[in-house]
C-alpha cells in the first residue's frame, strides 16, 4: 500500500488533491456518458411492451419523453465535457509547470560538483521527456481509471437491483483475468530491464561508431569495428522480440481472453436462469445490452501495461532528482574577513578513489599561486574544493580564517570568479551575458568591462552590437571570443579571488593575446590562483605548487625552484627543449 | 499524392521494408480477424434477442440448442480474438524489429562509405537521433500502428456494411452523429485562426524546452554568478508562455471541442425516434423490433475504432518525418572508388586545388604545391584560414571542387580508398578513444602488430607510463571507472596509433598540444626518428613548432598567400611576421596580480 501511496505521489507529481478532484470530475464526466445506457434500458423495456402483453399498442408519448431525456443528456453534455476538455488540457499543463518550476529551483541548490559528475544532457532529459511521458500517461490513465470506476459503480447498482447472480456472472471474468494483468506486468518489468541492458549498450555502441567514424574510417577499419556492433545491435533485436512475444503479451492475452468471455458467460448462465423460469426475458435482455460495455475500459486498462512500467521508469528519474541533497548550508553563518585562502591536510576523493592526499597549503591574499602538475594530479580538485564543488573528505578548508562550510554559499560564491575553460553563453543579448556578472550593471559599466576583456571592438562590429543575440551555446562566435565574453563576466563581478584553468586548447596568436590581456584586467589586485600548463606564462607568480599524484611535491618561486632540481625543474626544461618538430 | 520519382512517407518504408511485407501483411490479416471476433457477441446477442422474442412469454419453450450454438460462438469468438490478437501482435513486432535492425544496419554501412566530410559536430547529433530515435518511432509505427489502423479502418467498414445491409435507413440514422461530429473536428482545425493558434503552441513549447536545456546547461555559469530561478527570469517566462499558449488554444477549441464528443456519443438521440417512427410503419413490430435492437447495441460500438482510427492518422504523420531524415542518409552521395594503382613515391602535390563547403565562399582558394617525400611542412595561418581544410582533402573527408591532389603523381581520386587509409594517416584535433581496451585502441593502427609493437608506439608516444598506470595496464578499457584519459593523453594514444600505422604520409594537428607540454619533447624526439623519409604534414597554432620545417604555408582565407622556410618568410611575408610577433607577445606574457609585482 505504501508502495501505492509514493507510486500516486511519484505520478501526480506531488499535487494529489489536484489530481483528485480532476479525477471526481472525470467520474461525473462519465456518469453523464452512462446516462444514454439507462435510458436504452428504459426504451427496450418500453419497445417490449408490446411484445409482453400483446395487443397493446406502443407507448410513444414515453418514448418521446426518453427522446427528451437524451436531447438533455446531449446538452448536458456538451457543458461537461467543455469543462472536462478546459480543465484537462489546462490542469495538467498546469501541475507539470508548478512541478518543473520547483525542479529549477532545487537544481539551483544543488553543488557544482553535482553539475561536473552529471551528464546536463541526461538532466534536460528528465525536465523534458519525463515530464510530458508522466503528463501523458497521468491524463490517459486517469481518464480510464474514471470511466471503469463510474461504470463500475453503476453496473455494480444497477445489475444487482435486477438480478445478483446474473450480475456477478458479468463481473466473474475480472477477479479472473485481472492476475494476468499484474502477472504479464511484472514479467514486462523484468523483461525490460534485460532490453533496456542490451538498449543501452546498442545505444552506446551507435553513439561511438557515429562519434569514432572518422577515426575508423582514416584507419580502414570501419568494417571491424561495424561487427561489435552489429552483434549488440542484434542482441537488442532479439531481447526486444523476447519481450513483445514471450515474456507478457502471452499472459496479457490470456487475460484479455478471459475477458471477451464475459459476455459468453452472462449469455450462458442467463439462458439456464431464463429456462429454468428464474429470470424475466425482460433483464436477460438488459444484461446482454449492458454487458458488453462493462469490459471494454477494462480490455484498454490491459493495453496500458507496457506505458505502465515506463512511465514508472520516468517518475522514478524525477524522484530521485528531487532526492539529490544539495551541500548542507551551515546553521551558524560567519562572513571572512579577508582572502586568505588555506588548506589544512585536505584529502579529498571521488567516490572511492582518493585523489588529494592531506593537502597543506596557502593563498595569501593579493597573491598569484600557481599549480603545476601532470593531468589527474590534483590542480583542477583544489580550484573546486575553493569554489566548494563538493567539501573536503578530511582536513579544512578555510579563507580568511573561516573554515568555507561555516560561510554561507552566497556569500562564499560571491568572493570567488571562475573561468572555465568551456563557455557558456546565454541564447540572449551580448549584454545580458555580460550582465550575468552583475545583475544591476549599467550600460557603461558593462562597456567598461567589455573594454577591458578586449571585448568591445568585436561587439560593436557585430550587426547589432551589445543587443546581438547570442546562437544556443554561443555558437556565432569564436572560442577566443566567447573566453574573453566569460572574461568580461568575471571582471563585471570584481570578486576579490580568481580561479583560473588555463586553456589547453590553442588558439591563433593574435585571439591569445587578446585573451591574456583580459586575464591581465581580471587577477589585477587579486588573490589569484591559477592551473597552469605553460610554465613561461606563470615563471613570475608570487608561489609556484607542483602536484605529483595528488601531494604537492615542492613549492617555491621560479628561481628557487629550479634551483631545487626537482620535478619542476625537469618539467621546465622538457618545456625549454620543445621546440620544432623534425625528421632526422 | 503526387507520382514522384522517388517514394515518400509510407511508400518508402514498405519499400524499405522488403522481405518482411508478407509478415506484416499477415500481422495485418490477422489483427482484422481480432477485430472481427470482438464484434462477434453483436451478432450472437441480435441471435438470442430472435430466439427470445419468438418465446417472449414462454421462456420455457425457447429453442434452447439455438441458444448453446449462439453461445459456443460467442466463446469461439472470444478464443478466435485472443489466438488471432496475440499472433498479430507476435509477428508485426519480429517484423518491426527485424527491420528496424536491417534499417539500422543498412544505415550504418552506408556511413561506412560516406566522405568523412559528411560527420562534422553539427549532424552527429541529427544521427544519433535517426539512427536511434528515429528508427525506434518507425518501430512503434510498424509493431503497433500499422495493425491497429488495418483494424480500426476494417471495423467500422464491417460493420456499416452489415448494418447498411440490416436496415440502411436506421444506419443513415446511427452515422448521422458521427458525421456532423467529424465535421466539426474538421471545421475547427482547418480555420486558418486555429492553425495559427497551434503554430503558436509548438512554437511557445519549443522555447519552453530550449530555455530548459539552457537553464541545466549554464547552471555552473548561473551558480558561480549567483543568480536565482527569478533572474533566470526566463525559465518561469517561458513556462508560463508555454501554459498561456496551451490555455489560449484549449479555449478557443473547448466549443467545437465539445460540440464533436457529443455529438460523437449521441447515436442513440437519433436511434431512438427514428426506431420507433420505423416501427410504428413496420409490417410486423415483432419482426422488426429485432433489427431495432440490433442497432441499439451495435450504435454504440461504432465510435470507438472511429476515434483510433483519427488517432493513428496524427501519429502516422511524425513517421514520414523520420522516415524522409533517414533517406537523407541512405541517399546521400558515396565516394567515388578509385580503381587504379598504388602510387609508389609519396609526394604529396596540390594543383590548383579549390573547395567550398557549399556557401559562396571558398574555403581553399587555387592552391598549388608540391611537398617531397621525406620533407615536413607546416601549415599556418589564423583560424578559418583553411589549413585543416587543406590537409582534409589529402584525406578526401571532401572531394575537391576542382584541380587535383596527387600523392606520387596519382590522382588520390584513382587510388583505392582503402589502399589511400594505408598511405595518408591523422592526428586528429579531438582524438577519438574506442571504449575498448587500452592495447586495441593503439592495435587499430595496425591489427597484426605483436603486443612489443604495440608497447613500443605507446613508448614513443609517451604514453606508455600512464597506461601502465590504469588499473589493468594495456588491457583496461579505457572510459570505464578510474581509466579516463585527459585530452592530450588522448591525443598521444593517438599520436601512437599513427606510429604504429607507419604510413608514409603523416598530418598533425597539434591543436591541444599545450595540454603536454611536459612531453612534447619526448614525442618530438621520437617522432624525428620515425618519421624519416615520410612526408609529414603538421598544422601548427605555435610557429615555433614548423620553424625548422623545410617549408611553411601560410594560409589565409583559404589562399596560399606565401610559401617558403621560416628565415625566408620572415623577410618576405609581412603577415607571417606579424604572425612571429604576435607569438612572441604571448610567449612573454606572465600571470600577475600587479599588488606586488615581480620583475623577472
Amino acid at each position: 500500500m505504501n508502495g501505492f501511496k509514493e507510486w500516486f505521489r511519484t505520478m501526480t507529481l506531488g499535487q494529489t488533491k489536484k489530481y483528485l478532484k480532476l479525477f471526481a470530475w472525470c467520474m461525473f464526466d462519465s456518469f453523464v456518458v452512462s446516462i444514454p445506457y439507462a435510458v436504452m434500458l428504459l426504451a427496450a423495456y418500453v419497445l417490449l411492451i408490446p411484445v409482453a402483453t400483446p395487443g397493446t399498442p406502443l407507448p410513444t408519448d414515453r418514448i418521446w419523453i426518453l427522446t427528451g431525456v437524451l436531447l438533455a443528456q446531449f446538452i448536458a453534455y456538451f457543458f461537461v465535457r467543455k469543462k472536462s476538455y478546459l480543465d484537462f488540457c489546462i490542469g495538467f499543463i498546469g501541475t507539470t509547470k508548478t512541478s518543473r518550476i520547483e525542479m529549477g529551483e532545487h537544481l539551483h541548490k544543488l553543488s557544482m560538483g553535482f553539475y561536473s559528475e552529471r551528464d546536463a544532457g541526461d538532466l534536460s532529459t528528465v525536465l523534458l521527456r519525463d515530464y510530458s511521458e508522466i503528463e501523458n500517461f497521468t491524463q490517459q490513465l486517469l481518464t480510464q481509471v474514471a470511466t471503469i470506476m463510474t461504470r463500475f459503480l453503476l453496473a455494480i447498482i444497477f445489475l444487482s437491483a435486477f438480478d445478483v447472480r446474473m450480475m456477478l456472472a458479468v463481473f466473474s471474468v475480472i477477479p479472473l483475468s485481472i492476475p494476468f494483468a499484474f502477472i504479464s506486468m511484472k514479467r514486462m518489468r523484468h523483461e525490460s530491464e534485460n532490453l533496456q541492458t542490451s538498449q543501452q549498450k546498442a545505444a552506446s555502441g551507435i553513439l561511438e561508431y557515429v562519434g569514432g567514424i572518422q577515426t575508423l574510417k582514416a584507419f580502414g577499419m570501419a568494417g571491424e569495428h561495424f561487427e561489435t556492433l552489429k552483434s549488440s545491435l542484434n542482441e537488442q533485436r532479439h531481447s526486444a522480440i523476447a519481450l513483445e512475444t514471450h515474456a507478457a503479451a502471452p499472459i496479457s492475452m490470456i487475460g484479455r481472453f478471459i475477458l471477451n468471455c464475459g459476455i459468453g458467460i452472462v449469455m450462458l448462465i442467463g439462458a439456464l436462469l431464463l429456462t429454468g423460469g428464474e429470470l424475466s426475458p425482460f433483464y436477460y435482455i438488459a444484461f446482454l445490452l449492458l454487458s458488453l460495455t462493462v469490459y471494454d475500459p477494462f480490455l484498454i486498462l490491459f493495453t496500458f501495461i507496457a506505458d505502465f512500467a515506463r512511465s514508472k521508469r520516468c517518475g522514478d528519474r524525477i524522484r530521485k532528482l528531487f532526492e539529490e541533497k544539495p551541500l548542507p548550508e551551515t546553521k551558524d553563518p560567519k562572513l571572512p574577513e579577508s582572502e586568505d585562502i588555506e588548506f589544512r591536510n585536505v584529502c579529498f576523493g571521488y567516490g572511492s578513489t582518493e585523489v588529494l592526499h592531506g593537502i597543506d597549503l596557502s593563498f595569501p591574499s593579493k597573491s598569484v599561486t600557481v599549480l603545476v602538475g601532470q593531468s589527474g594530479s590534483g590542480k583542477s580538485t583544489i580550484t573546486r574544493l575553493i569554489a566548494r564543488f563538493w567539501d573536503a573528505s578530511g582536513g579544512e578548508i578555510r579563507i580568511g580564517g573561516v573554515p568555507i562550510k561555516d560561510v554561507p554559499t552566497e556569500q562564499l560564491v560571491s568572493k570567488i570568479s571562475v573561468v572555465f575553460q568551456d563557455v557558456y553563453l546565454f541564447h540572449d543579448t551580448i549584454e545580458e551575458n555580460i550582465r550575468m556578472g552583475k545583475p544591476d550593471a549599467t550600460h557603461d559599466e558593462i562597456v567598461e568591462a567589455a573594454k577591458k576583456a578586449a571585448c568591445h571592438d568585436f561587439i560593436t562590429a557585430l550587426p547589432n552590437g551589445y543587443d546581438t543575440m547570442v546562437g544556443e551555446g554561443g555558437s556565432t562566435l569564436s572560442g577566443g571570443e566567447k573566453q574573453r565574453i566569460s572574461i568580461a563576466r568575471a571582471l563585471l563581478k570584481d570578486a576579490p579571488v580568481v580561479l583560473l584553468d588555463e586553456a589547453t586548447s590553442s588558439l591563433d596568436p593574435e585571439n591569445e593575446v587578446f585573451i591574456q590581456q583580459a586575464i591581465s584586467a581580471l587577477v589585477r589586485d587579486k588573490t589569484v590562483i591559477v592551473i597552469a600548463h605553460r610554465l613561461q606564462s606563470v615563471c613570475n607568480a608570487d608561489r609556484i605548487a607542483v602536484l605529483d599524484s595528488g601531494r604537492i611535491a615542492e613549492c617555491g618561486t621560479h628561481e628557487e625552484l629550479l634551483k631545487n632540481k626537482g620535478l619542476y625543474a625537469a618539467l621546465w626544461n622538457e618545456q625549454e627543449h620543445a621546440g620544432s618538430w623534425r625528421i632526422k | 499524392m503526387k507520382e514522384q520519382k522517388k517514394k515518400t512517407g509510407f511508400a518508402r518504408l514498405m519499400e524499405l521494408a522488403g522481405e518482411r511485407k508478407g509478415k506484416l501483411t499477415a500481422a495485418c490479416v490477422l489483427s482484422v480477424m481480432s477485430s472481427a471476433a470482438r464484434l462477434v457477441p453483436f451478432f450472437t446477442i441480435y441471435g438470442v434477442i430472435v430466439q427470445l422474442f419468438l418465446s417472449y412469454n414462454s421462456p420455457e419453450n425457447i429453442d434452447a440448442g439455438r441458444i448453446w450454438l449462439l453461445v459456443g460462438i460467442t466463446f469461439g469468438a472470444a478464443l478466435i480474438y485472443g489466438i488471432c490478437a496475440y499472433f498479430s501482435s507476435a509477428l508485426a513486432h519480429t517484423a518491426a524489429y527485424d527491420i528496424i535492425y536491417e534499417l539500422r544496419i543498412k544505415l550504418m554501412e552506408k556511413l561506412a562509405k560516406l566522405p568523412s566530410g559528411f560527420f562534422t559536430s553539427s549532424t552527429q547529433g541529427g544521427l544519433k537521433k535517426i539512427l536511434s530515435d528515429d528508427t525506434e518511432q518507425i518501430e512503434i509505427f510498424i509493431a503497433h500502428h500499422i495493425c491497429d489502423i488495418s483494424a480500426a479502418v476494417a471495423t467500422p467498414v464491417f460493420t456499416l456494411i452489415y448494418l447498411l445491409f440490416m436496415d440502411w435507413r436506421l444506419a443513415l440514422a446511427a452515422l448521422v452523429p458521427i458525421i456532423i461530429s467529424l465535421l466539426l473536428l474538421g471545421m475547427c482545425l482547418n480555420k486558418p485562426d486555429k492553425a495559427a493558434l497551434q503554430t503558436e503552441m509548438h512554437d511557445a513549447q519549443e522555447k519552453m524546452q530550449g530555455t530548459i536545456v539552457e537553464y541545466i546547461h549554464g547552471m555552473p555559469v548561473i551558480k558561480i554568478f549567483n543568480r536565482n530561478l527569478s533572474a533566470f527570469r526566463r525559465y518561469e517566462n517561458d513556462l508560463d508562455g508555454f501554459v498561456g499558449a496551451v490555455t489560449k488554444t484549449a479555449k478557443a477549441n473547448a466549443n467545437p471541442m465539445a460540440a464533436y464528443y457529443a455529438f460523437f456519443g449521441a447515436q442513440l438521440l437519433f436511434l431512438l425516434p427514428s426506431s420507433v417512427l420505423l416501427l410504428m410503419n413496420a409490417e410486423s413490430y415483432l419482426d422488426f423490433l429485432p433489427v431495432v435492437f440490433l442497432f441499439l447495441l451495435v450504435g454504440g460500438g461504432l465510435k470507438e475504432p472511429l476515434e483510433t482510427m483519427m488517432q493513428m492518422v496524427i501519429t502516422s504523420n511524425r513517421i514520414i518525418e523520420g522516415v524522409n531524415r533517414m533517406d537523407n542518409i541512405l541517399c546521400a552521395e558515396e565516394i567515388t572508388e578509385g580503381s587504379g594503382s598504388v602510387p609508389t613515391n609519396y609526394d604529396v602535390g596540390y594543383e590548383n586545388v579549390s573547395f567550398s563547403y557549399g556557401d559562396d565562399i571558398l574555403a581553399v582558394d587555387d592552391v598549388s604545391c608540391r611537398l617531397p617525400q621525406g620533407s615536413i611542412t607546416g601549415i599556418v595561418g589564423p583560424s578559418g584560414g583553411g589549413k585543416s581544410t587543406l590537409v582534409q582533402l589529402l584525406l578526401r573527408f571532401y572531394e575537391t571542387g576542382s584541380g587535383t591532389v596527387r600523392i606520387g603523381g596519382t590522382d588520390i581520386r584513382d587510388i583505392p580508398y582503402n589502399e589511400l587509409t594505408h598511405l595518408v594517416s591523422y592526428v586528429f584535433q579531438d582524438s577519438f578513444v574506442f571504449h575498448d581496451t587500452a592495447e586495441n585502441n593503439i592495435r587499430m593502427g595496425n591489427t597484426d602488430a605483436s603486443f612489443e609493437q604495440v608497447r613500443e608506439a605507446a613508448r614513443n608516444a609517451g604514453i606508455d607510463d600512464v597506461i601502465m598506470n590504469l588499473p589493468n595496464g594495456y588491457k583496461t578499457v579505457i572510459g570505464e571507472k578510474d581509466a579516463f584519459l585527459s585530452g592530450g593523453e588522448k591525443q598521444r594514444l593517438a599520436i601512437a596509433r599513427v606510429f604504429l600505422r607507419n604510413t608514409p604520409i603523416v598530418v598533425l594537428d597539434e591543436a591541444t598540444a599545450y595540454a603536454d607540454a611536459e612531453n612534447e619533447a619526448k614525442i618530438q624526439k621520437a617522432f624525428a626518428r620515425l618519421a624519416k623519409d615520410k612526408t609529414v604534414l603538421i598544422i601548427a597554432h605555435r610557429l615555433k613548432t614548423v620553424e625548422k620545417a623545410d617549408r611553411i604555408l601560410v594560409m589565409k582565407s583559404g589562399r596560399l598567400i606565401r610559401n617558403g622556410t621560416h628565415s625566408e618568410l620572415l623577410e618576405s611575408c609581412p603577415e607571417y611576421a606579424d604572425m612571429v610577433a604576435a607569438n612572441e607577445r604571448r610567449d612573454r606574457w606572465t600571470v600577475k596580480s600587479g599588488g606586488k609585482e615581480r620583475t623577472a
